[in-house]
């Protein structure tokens, strides 16, 4: 069992994934804070992501098993 | 509004202004919901204002005071006037620009906070032109606080540009306002300030009515400088004498100027600056009185001379220029020599032995004459002891900028000086030099305009010549009353030419001669480059041969000003805004609108010029500006060289090279590299590295302070430079392209070159890293919505600045066309960063993949107990710090 502020080795990783795969994908909606950069720039659109501002705590190996678990 | 206005009430020591600005920013992020618990220590209360200067429009939209509240926050970060509490202010700026009160008070608002920011974070002249703006007369509802604190700014801008007749001039504007308003810690405060004017002019009867009045009643957190200043006065008014060593740390609860500091105890005089305020504070007080001045040797003197002369303080240069005569006569006679005449023409004069001729030949003189325009009309005007206030200032920064270049003044006629380079002694000024400076002193020039005209006094505008030639220098008249001067056709060439720039789309003229007949160089240094070359062909002058001269105007020739990536603009009488705003209508032209079809705002301005000329028409040239988003990109630089080129009379518009120059950026903006194999000779190639190169230097040369607030001047700036060298190929070699143009002239812009050669190693390198790989990656067909996988490249932390062109157009890639996925890995000790991304022309996407990151990264944070900031809340996320998914579009580009 995981708690608290324990996350170290496989078990941990694969909790973790576990997790990630039960989460439904949300229905976002776009802000309105820049209504910029819509239709004309559509070929653009979700051609890249970027980590948070302050920096993320998911590891390079966790991305890209994100990345394959996508659809 | 005048009613809300309480901010300064128990705000009149550091500690108090401090507690009141937590104590407003806890309150307005109270009423917003978005304020973190448990605030107690100094740190947590400065991560609260952190917060408020990260808040947008979105965050505050539901206030029903954003703007009221917003206001008295800034006029308590400007009252605190460190650097931080600047910035700070800068960026609740521009959030305040968004909320529309009535009668769109908030403009003018956003406009002052802006400026008076910009002053304390040591750009005054941008500062100048908003704080102006926001007290123009349409300014009428500016509450008195915020007017007050505007001409307060203007007078600490105006010191710190070293001119003290018009910081006087605000002075007395920001006394009157405060009186008129009735705020009583502002009047006291520009009585301090009178005293300290007073008293470096040497004024001692003034200084004594002004420090009686100061002294009748003295608030506590004031008695410290009230002390300092009663002291210096009582120096001035007897004889007695300061010493150095007395004068301790001058404590004032809030600063009396802006953006400098105006006494700097401790500091010995070989280290100070010697061109700052500080320093005329510490010799004046030091040296009030002709007693102190008396102790001093005569070397010193005369240096205390010169800088009170500098600083235009005529009553104390007469006083030391008396004690220096007593003391030694013909070093008094040379320092009024040099006054009269100039540096190089005394020292010539002087030198000059008994066996050389009266009159020598100088073969590469180079010659300029400055006019200025309308001064008839002025002189008509206005009576002629108002002429002299008038254009005096003009002269001086004419003649202290051109010193810099050896140039000396030979002439005053009314209206016009002529300057000489290369001529009084053996020194050769570069013409790269004469230019650089001739360039400054405009730039100068424009803006003492632009305050001018705020206190009434005429849009002074000039012309310049600049000939090369024989002259003789020699003195015209007998011995016994003779003139020393020069001789020559290039004299009249210069003020010819001159006369041509009337009709020309640059202020300043210069004839092929200068460049020894040949093709213009310049670029080959580039750094020294601060303006537009033109070549205006041959020109008929009159009474003589044909001349072929070149057109230069300053690369920042009008007003310019940057505001956030996405900033939402609103129609602003003689503001352009490009590449930002987000609208399309006159003044505001941005492309980044659903209905807007053109790929760069280049084009849609080539397509529509009216958006610009429309509404800059019948406004005079000091009072245009334009408005850039932040990190000016080629897009941004393009459309304001093509607005520059609009803006010339239109025979000199050059409809082929502008049409190729948008269709090429409208690519680059798309994100489309044409030729990318030609990087090192192309303008995008070129442009970026020449940039961020500039960015660079400068920031290594002013490390700390300031610097990153001026660092879009110089991305700008260099950029702009790139595309006028470019332009200028195209105009000699019309069938080049601008993916290659710079192999027309490969000495220019050599260091560039090398660095996209040695990126291009770079990136080779970094493909050879071990933790490089390739990547078998999923990716959404845009279309269909069906996933497929492709070859991609996983890199991490890359050395390379072009590796997504590279990778994008890599040859061994599978397939051979470059990797159409791109995962970079930025982490660093202190913090993760991943940034994901697919070819725009793929017909690829990566929707659905940040979403699913983004709820990972919540998952792990929840099991880690390491939540991230809720508010303000950055949708369509539930937090402040998402995941960004790729909605946008600019990140791709970078």
């Amino acid at each position: 069992m995981i708690s608290g502020r324990k996350y170290q080795g496989l078990s941990s990783f694969r909790l973790f994934t576990r997790r990630v795969k039960s989460v439904k994908q949300a229905k976002f909606r776009l802000p309105d804070i820049q209504p910029v950069y819509l239709k004309k720039t559509a070929q653009f659109r979700y051609t890249i992501i970027d980590a948070p501002r302050e920096g993320s705590i998911l590891s390079a190996e966790e991305v890209r098993e994100m990345h394959k678990m996508w659809k | 509004m005048t009613a809300l206005c309480t901010a300064y009430e128990g705000a009149g020591t550091e500690e108090e202004i401090r507690e009141k600005l937590y104590e407003r920013t806890r309150e307005l992020l109270s009423d917003i919901s978005a304020l973190p618990k448990n605030i107690s220590t100094s740190d947590q209360k400065e991560n609260l204002l952190d917060a408020l200067a990260d808040l947008n429009y979105s965050d505050l939209r539901h206030h029903p005071h954003p703007v009221i509240r917003l206001s008295d926050i800034c006029r308590l970060l400007i009252r605190k006037g460190d650097l931080l509490s600047f910035r700070r202010c800068f960026r609740i700026s521009h959030t305040i620009y968004r909320f529309k009160c009535r009668q769109n008070e908030s403009w003018y608002v956003s406009h002052l906070y802006k400026g008076i920011s910009q002053i304390g974070m040591k750009l005054p002249d941008t500062g100048i032109s908003n704080v102006l703006f926001s007290l123009s007369d349409n300014a009428r509802v500016i509450c008195p606080e915020d007017r007050n604190l505007g001409y307060w700014a203007i007078m600490s801008a105006a010191v710190a540009n070293r001119n003290l007749k018009m910081a006087l001039e605000f002075a007395h504007r920001w006394q009157q306002t405060a009186q008129q308003a009735g705020l009583a810690e502002e009047i006291f405060r520009s009585q301090l300030i009178f005293q300290i004017f007073h008293l470096l002019y040497g004024d001692r009867e003034k200084s004594r009515k002004q420090i009686k009045e100061i002294m009748q009643a003295v608030p506590e957190a004031w008695q410290g400088v009230c002390g300092f200043l009663g002291e210096w006065t009582q120096a001035l008014c007897s004889k007695t004498c300061l010493s150095p060593d007395t004068a301790g740390a001058v404590s004032e609860p809030y600063p009396l100027f802006t953006g400098f500091e105006w006494f700097r105890p401790g500091t010995a005089e070989k280290d100070q600056r010697r061109d700052d305020f500080a320093f005329l504070c510490k010799l004046r007080r030091n040296y009030c009185n002709r007693e102190s001045i008396r102790g001093l040797p005569a070397a010193e003197i005369e240096c205390c001379a010169a800088y009170m002369a500098l600083w235009e303080l005529p009553g104390p240069l007469h006083e030391f220029e008396q004690i220096l005569k007593d003391r030694d006569a013909g070093t008094f006679h040379r320092f009024s020599m040099t006054r009269l005449l100039g540096k190089y023409r005394t020292s010539a004069a002087i030198q000059k032995a008994l066996t050389e001729p009266h009159v020598k030949r100088k073969e590469d003189a180079v010659l300029l004459t400055m006019d200025i325009r309308k001064f008839s009309g002025m002189c008509e005007e206005y009576p002629p002891e108002k002429i002299f206030e008038i254009i005096n200032p003009l002269f001086k920064i004419m003649n202290e900028e051109m010193e810099k270049a050896q140039g000396t003044i030979i002439e005053f006629g009314g209206d016009c000086i002529i300057l000489a380079f290369n001529t009084f002694d053996r020194s050769q000024t570069p013409i790269s030099d004469i230019i650089y400076h001739t360039v400054r002193s405009i730039r100068k020039l424009r803006l003492h305009s632009a305050l001018s005209l705020r206190i009434g006094l005429p849009e002074l505008k000039t012309g310049v010549g600049i000939a090369k030639g024989s002259v003789a220098v020699g003195y015209v008249g007998g011995l016994s009353r003779c003139h020393m001067t020069l001789i020559g056709n290039a004299i009249n060439l210069s003020t010819r030419i001159e006369s041509e720039s009337k009709d020309s789309p640059s202020e300043i003229l210069i004839s092929r001669a200068c460049f020894d007949d040949r093709e213009p160089d310049v670029w080959t240094e580039a750094e020294k480059v601060n303006y537009f070359l033109r070549d205006l062909g041959f020109r008929e002058i009159k009474n003589m041969q044909a001349v072929h001269v070149y057109g230069i105007s300053p690369l920042l020739r009008y007003r310019i000003d940057f505001v956030p990536m996405g900033f939402v603009a609103e129609k602003e009488e003689g503001v352009v805004y490009i590449d930002t705003g987000n609208a399309i209508c006159p003044g505001v032209i941005d492309h980044h609108r659903a209905e807007q079809e053109k790929g760069s705002a280049c084009a849609l301005l080539l397509e529509k010029p009216e958006l610009l000329l429309d509404h800059i028409r019948d406004i005079p040239e000091a009072q245009i500006e334009f408005r850039l988003h932040s990190d000016p990109d080629t897009d941004c630089a393009a459309t304001l060289y093509l607005a520059f080129e609009l803006m010339a009379p239109e025979k000199y518009f050059r409809r082929q090279i502008m049409e190729k120059l948008a269709e090429y950026i409208s690519r680059i903006d798309q994100g489309q590299i044409p030729e990318p194999e030609n990087l090192e000779w192309s303008l995008y190639g070129i442009f970026m590295v020449h940039r961020n190169r500039m960015k660079k230097k400068w920031m290594e040369r002013k490390k700390g302070g300031t610097a990153a607030e001026k660092a879009d001047f110089i991305l700008l700036e260099s950029g702009l430079r790139v595309i006028d060298a470019a332009v200028c190929i195209m105009e000699h070699e019309p069938a080049a392209e601008f993916s290659s143009l710079f192999r027309h002239r490969p000495g220019w812009f050599c260091r560039e070159r090398e660095i996209i050669a040695e990126d291009r190693l770079l990136y080779e390198t970094d493909l050879s890293h071990p933790r490089c790989r390739e990547y078998t990656a999923p990716v959404r067909m845009k279309k269909s919505g069906e996933f497929k996988h492709v070859r991609g490249l996983w890199l991490e932390n890359p050395q390379s600045a072009f590796f997504k062109l590279w990778a994008r157009n890599e040859p061994g890639a599978p397939g051979g066309r470059g990797y159409r996925f791109l995962a970079v890995d930025w982490s660093a000790a202190d913090k993760k960063r991943f940034v994901i991304s697919v070819d725009p022309e793929s017909g690829t996407d990566l929707k659905g993949l940040g979403p699913l990151l983004e709820a990972g990264e919540k998952i792990k944070r929840e099991m880690l107990g390491r939540p991230r900031p809720r508010h303000p809340v950055r949708p369509p996320s539930d937090n402040s710090d998402p995941w960004y998914f790729g909605q946008g579009h600019h990140y791709t580009l970078n």
